[in-house]
């Protein structure tokens, strides 16, 4: 594996997307962890399809039409939220839908031969070019980079809102920049596993994590690293076999969070 | 005297539900006001209109000569119910910590020594010192709502406002946290609500009795009349340990 690590660029390209990634998923996925956002972040994830398919209908990049599509709906989930007095949920289950069909509209409607839209489902590492690379790269750069400057905000905001707006930081602006984080890391997600299993990379690795640590910042940390160790023995078992490398990877990290939550002690 | 809450003709509606009905009142600087009134009586969303958490839905309201809201970090505020995330990774320590986190300088914030000097101080002073590495989650409701007020405190605010901050405490606890609060009063306006009418009595400097509008507002002293318009019904006011300030004289009662 080392060697050819080596001696492929697609393997290395692949490599290092996995480890964006993670840091990626170990950051943001944490905050969705703590502020319970899991199906909000999985309804994002959807409505970025529409976001692909839309993009091969114009014949632009896919992962900046879907950046567009689900940075919108982050912002327009919020919205719709503080407009309406309809569960959250049942938006976020309308828009999720609307996202795939969208999608499939649009990809119906490119001429030529239909494109193959599996490896943006269910993602494919192997895949990664260089213009994904350096979407994640700058992707990942501004998510560490917000959450960062601004951590002690964001710990104040994701414990108590409340108390957050009492004191005067600015709540409304926090809780739109943290969708929109969600929506980055969808984006730099969705070559690595694909729109379909994100969910479960963004929760395995914190709720792994959490186990172990009672610090937002070790949870973040630990998530990390055992993202890059799913996500690179993922790749590692998806190259040796030729099995798809966002099934792997997904498989993995939850055959480990269970086997772990079995094992622990229970907690009363 | 200067007046650091200033009330006017206020209305507050959560949807078509009227929670606060023309509410006119003038707190001053350095009082210590206690809100007595029935469950539902709009106690909880005065607190929360003064904090900036609730907008008047019509009237005028000033704290500290600017809207509720323009006040950050002059108010400190202890919740009735914590709609915090108990779950959250957090230490008792970080969570009061955030008391000094202000909205001036959030970029690449950190905790100063003195913050935490500040926080280790005030938690030895409430007795949860040795709780301080705990998970926020796992305290008791009393060691919870210590915590809370720890991390109020360490805000230093120029207005307190507590809603039954020590309705889960114990006799020890509650006593200890009121002779807390009269040492602060001398430099913090204090406005606490409270359905302990022995502490009201004992410890308020004034009072205000509230159901959706303002019944009363003066001196802690308090008769049946009074009590029966603000409760809708005579309450029995007699209860073990009340100072007879509070009360004055009472014709049915035998040994008064
Ligand atoms: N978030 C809310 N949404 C809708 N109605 C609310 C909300 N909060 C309070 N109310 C209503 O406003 C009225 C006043 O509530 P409030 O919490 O201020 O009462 P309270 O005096 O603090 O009562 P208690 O003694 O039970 O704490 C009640 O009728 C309550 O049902
Ligand atoms: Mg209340």
């Amino acid at each position: 594996m080392l060697e050819a690590l080596l001696t492929y660029n697609f393997l290395q390209n692949a490599f290092f997307s996995a480890i964006l990634a993670s840091i990626a998923c170990g950051i943001i996925g944490t905050i969705i962890v703590e502020k319970k956002l899991v199906m909000m972040s999985g309804g994002i994830a959807h409505t970025a399809f529409g976001g692909i398919g839309l993009s091969y209908f114009l014949g632009i990049e896919p992962l900046i039409g879907a950046m567009g599509f689900a940075v919108l709906s982050a912002l327009g989930i919020r919205k719709l939220q503080k407009r309406t007095h309809i569960s959250p949920e049942v938006v976020l289950g309308m828009l999720w839908a609307l996202g795939m069909a969208l999608g499939i509209l649009f990809i119906a409607f490119t001429p030529g031969y239909p494109p193959d839209i599996t490896s943006y489902l269910f993602g494919d590492i192997l895949t990664v070019s260089h213009v994904d690379l350096l979407i994640t790269v700058i992707m990942n750069l501004i998510i560490v980079a917000t959450i960062g400057c601004f951590f002690n905000a964001f710990k104040t905001y994701l414990f108590d809102e409340e108390f957050a707006q009492v004191i005067g930081l600015p709540v409304s602006w926090l809780e739109d920049l943290t969708y929109v984080l969600i929506a980055l890391t969808v984006v730099v997600l969705i070559r690595v596993v694909g729109i379909m299993l994100i969910i479960a990379l963004l929760t395995a690795p914190p709720s792994i994590a959490r186990q172990y640590t009672n610090s937002l910042q070790s949870t973040m940390l630990l998530s990390t690293i055992l993202g890059i160790i799913f996500c690179s023995a993922g790749l590692w078992i998806s190259y040796a076999l030729g099995i798809p490398s966002g099934a792997a990877i997904i498989i993995i990290a939850v055959t480990t969070y269970f086997l772990i939550s079995m094992f622990k002690s229970p907690t009363p | 005297m200067n007046t650091v809450v200033q009330l006017e003709d206020v209305d507050v509606y959560y949807g078509n539900l009227q929670a606060l009905s023309n509410i006119t009142l003038n707190i001053e600087a350095l009082d210590f006001l206690g809100i007595i009134g029935p469950n539902g009586g709009g106690k909880s969303t005065l607190l929360k209109l003064i904090a900036g958490l609730v907008k008047p839905s019509s009237g005028k309201a000033w704290v500290l000569g600017s809207p509720p809201c323009h006040t950050p970090g002059k108010i400190g505020y202890v919740p009735q119910r914590f709609n915090l995330n108990r779950e959250f990774p957090f230490s008792v320590v970080e969570t009061i910590l955030t008391g000094r986190l202000t909205k001036n300088n959030l970029f690449l914030h950190r905790y100063t020594d003195k913050d935490i000097l500040a926080v280790d101080e005030i938690m030895r002073t409430l007795g949860i010192y040795d709780l301080k590495d705990r998970q926020i989650g796992q305290l008791s409701g009393g060691q919870m709502q210590r915590a809370l007020i720890a991390r109020a405190l360490v805000m230093e605010p120029e207005i307190l406002l507590l809603d039954e901050p020590t309705a889960c405490l114990d006799a020890g606890s509650k006593s200890q946290i009121y002779s807390i609060l009269k040492d602060l009063n001398q430099y913090m306006t204090i406005i606490m609500v409270s359905h302990d009418m022995g502490v009201i009595s004992s410890y308020v400097k004034s009072l205000a009795c509230l159901n959706m509008d303002i019944f009363y507002h003066g001196v802690p002293e308090l008769t049946d009349t009074l009590l029966g318009q603000v409760y809708g019904c005579p309450v029995e006011l007699i209860a073990h340990g009340v100072p007879h300030r509070v009360l004055p004289h009472h014709p049915e009662e035998p040994n008064a």
